[in-house]
């Protein structure tokens, strides 16, 4: 058995330290997974905290064999933001004030930062839905290509093409188009 | 049957992950490689994009005080599913008013606290004493110096942890020590940027610091996690643009306000830059050495874990003895939102960067450099994946002269203007076979 295995093992046993770990290993991956897909930092804070108290009602029925403990993580975030967008879909749209990384004290180099993350969320949300998915689990979350997968209920080969394909569209709108991509 | 690109692009991306170089990937793939070459170039621009994007450390704290105040209410009833998430959400007020004015009160219960490990009851009392530690800090270098200590404690526990047998806690801790370490080093880059301090000088380049290939009048740079080493020709910043704070510019805090930012006097701020160095470097040799304890202590299954945490350290202690090519120092290269997209370079082996190096082309004066010069190299980091800024270069480069000759470890790019002198470089005496940086440095003894 995998030590994550064991961990979530305990976990689902009702072991307080070891889901404190699982909150640990995976709260910076699911934050960011969802900062890019809401508007702001404070409703990204607001759902990531949703994400991991809905996580530990649930634990207890939790099993390992259905989903490993990350992908089950990204589906509770994944249905966390498809309830708040739908909420909120009709107010306005992310502004750059709003991309905020953590502040690095520097005024010019912070708003570089946030002008680059700004043009990225924008990129993103011109995606079409699976292949935003993919991008933001796979090069944001920095979730592996099987965790994706599993996280999307979709195979390894179709996720590697929505891959591709969102990297090269997103290529096109963050750079513009040359040489056919 | 060939391989399809979309896999090829996942193989390279996940070797590039694992430190393989962006060359030996795509060689792996001739008939892609171009396109390959576009495409992972484009998937670490969006890795390098997201990466500042971090939960800030006290939401992230609070939020685990606030998850461990659901857990103290669930375990207080008997069939907390059944109670339902509004009952919770409704109780949780309740509860973390209570751990709060519990650990006010506990002033006698927090000195108690400071030997508890992660399994004892005290340790959240622990942790709230050192998280307000860091609250009351006042500047940067002050939280730093206190992120360092914090992360010397973690290493203690570790130890403890592993004589008690408790392996199970290990991650947990590790990954504490490993949060505080980088912390540590995020607020010393954080000063340096905001007093634009040049690099604390290292062992070797205590005396010179030399620019190599660029000329000194570029803005500092830095070195980004994810991003592309452009060593061609870093752009600069657009007109009207400065890199350095100045008393009448308000400095964005990251959260939608500002503040009116004086800058500290250079002595000052290079002075302060070292003693956080200084105070994270004493730091983390003791934290090896009771890492290395704890490893003797381990038993086998928990091993694994203190070794990457000995890891981990070594690279802060690295980081502490000075290097400037830490995350912090890097200025990146200002991305212009356009139309057109030119592809950074990467600087390849025997790349034109050795032939801009136009000091030891020109040169013709062999007088001023066979004296007993001393010869520096800086190693410049080549490697796209390499983001945690180690130099994994060599240097071939002979000094025939009588100086002595020094490698640097780090991947330093100095950035103190150069005399006339210091930049003299033999005109013979060296063949530079890598794509490292050299610069000579006319130290008469």
């Amino acid at each position: 058995m995998l030590v994550e295995e064991q961990l979530v093992q305990r976990a689902v046993n009702g072991d307080r330290e070891a889901f404190t770990q699982i909150y640990d290993l995976h709260f910076d991956k699911i934050y960011r997974y969802i900062y890019v897909k809401v508007r702001s930092q404070a409703e990204a804070e607001d759902l990531t905290q949703d994400v991991f108290i809905k996580a530990y009602e649930s634990i207890k029925n939790y099993k390992w064999r259905d989903l490993p403990i990350t992908a089950w993580l990204f589906r509770i975030a994944h249905n966390r933001v498809i309830d708040h967008v739908r909420k909120t879909s009709k107010e306005k749209k992310a502004s750059l004030d709003e991309a905020g990384a953590i502040s690095s004290g520097d005024p010019v180099y912070m708003t570089e930062l946030n002008f680059e993350i700004y043009q990225l969320k924008d990129a993103l949300q011109h995606l079409p839905d699976a292949q935003r998915e993919v991008a933001t689990m796979r090069f944001i979350s920095e979730l592996s290509i099987s965790e994706v997968a599993l996280s999307l209920g979709k195979s390894e080969g179709t996720v590697k093409a929505l891959q591709f394909n969102a990297i090269a569209s997103l290529r096109k709108l963050l750079y513009g188009k040359i040489n056919g991509y | 049957m060939a391989i399809r690109i979309e896999e090829a692009f996942n193989d390279c991306f996940d070797r590039l992950t694992f430190g393989e170089s962006l060359d030996s990937c795509l060689r792996r793939y001739p008939e892609y490689a171009a396109e390959l070459d576009m495409m992972l170039r484009m998937a670490y621009d969006v890795k390098r994009r997201a990466h500042p994007i971090q939960p800030r450390p006290e939401f992230k704290y609070w939020s685990r005080v606030r998850l461990q105040g659901v857990q103290d209410y669930m375990s207080r009833h008997a069939s907390p599913q059944k109670s339902g998430s509004f009952n919770i959400r409704r109780n949780l007020a309740i509860s973390m008013a209570g751990l709060l004015v519990l650990v006010i009160a506990s002033s006698g219960t927090a000195a108690a606290s400071n030997d508890a490990l992660p399994d004892q009851p005290l340790y959240g009392v622990k942790m709230a004493v050192e998280q307000a530690q860091v609250s009351l800090a006042t500047s940067d270098i002050d939280r730093a110096e206190i992120y360092a200590k914090l992360a010397e404690k973690r290493a203690q526990e570790i130890e403890a942890l592993a004589r008690q047998g408790k392996a199970e806690y290990l991650v947990s801790t590790s990954a504490k020590m490993d949060y505080q370490l980088e912390q540590a080093e995020t607020y010393i880059g954080r000063f340096q940027a905001a007093n634009t301090v040049s690099p604390a000088p290292t062992m070797e380049a205590t005396t010179t610091v030399a620019p190599t290939d660029e000329t000194s009048s570029q803005p500092a740079t830095q070195v980004r996690p994810y991003a592309i080493p452009d060593t061609d020709k870093p752009q600069v910043p657009p007109a009207g643009t400065s890199t350095t704070g100045t008393s009448d510019q308000p400095a964005w805090t990251g959260d939608g306000k500002t503040t009116v930012k004086q800058p500290v006097p250079a002595s000052r701020a290079i002075a302060n830059v070292s003693k956080a160095k200084t105070a994270l470097n004493s730091s983390t040799a003791k934290s090896l050495a009771t890492l290395q304890d704890a490893l003797d202590k381990a038993p086998e299954s928990a091993k694994p874990a203190i070794i990457q945490a000995i890891e981990r350290v070594k690279k802060a202690n690295e980081w502490s003895q000075g290097n400037s090519n830490s995350v912090q120092n890097y200025k990146p290269p200002i991305i212009q939102p356009g139309p057109k997209y030119i592809p950074p370079t990467i600087n390849r082996p025997n790349s034109t960067n050795i032939n801009k190096n136009t000091d030891v082309n020109t040169n013709t004066d062999t007088d001023k450099n066979s004296g007993a010069g001393t010869v520096i190299y800086f190693n410049r980091n080549t490697d796209i994946t390499n983001t945690d800024n180690t130099n994994t270069g060599t240097n071939t480069g002979t000094n025939t002269g009588t100086g002595t000759t020094t490698t640097t470890t780090g991947a330093v790019r100095p950035t103190t203007i150069l005399t006339d002198t210091q930049k003299l470089a033999p005109s013979t005496s060296i063949t530079n076979t890598t794509t490292d940086d050299k610069s000579i440095l006319s130290t008469p003894k």
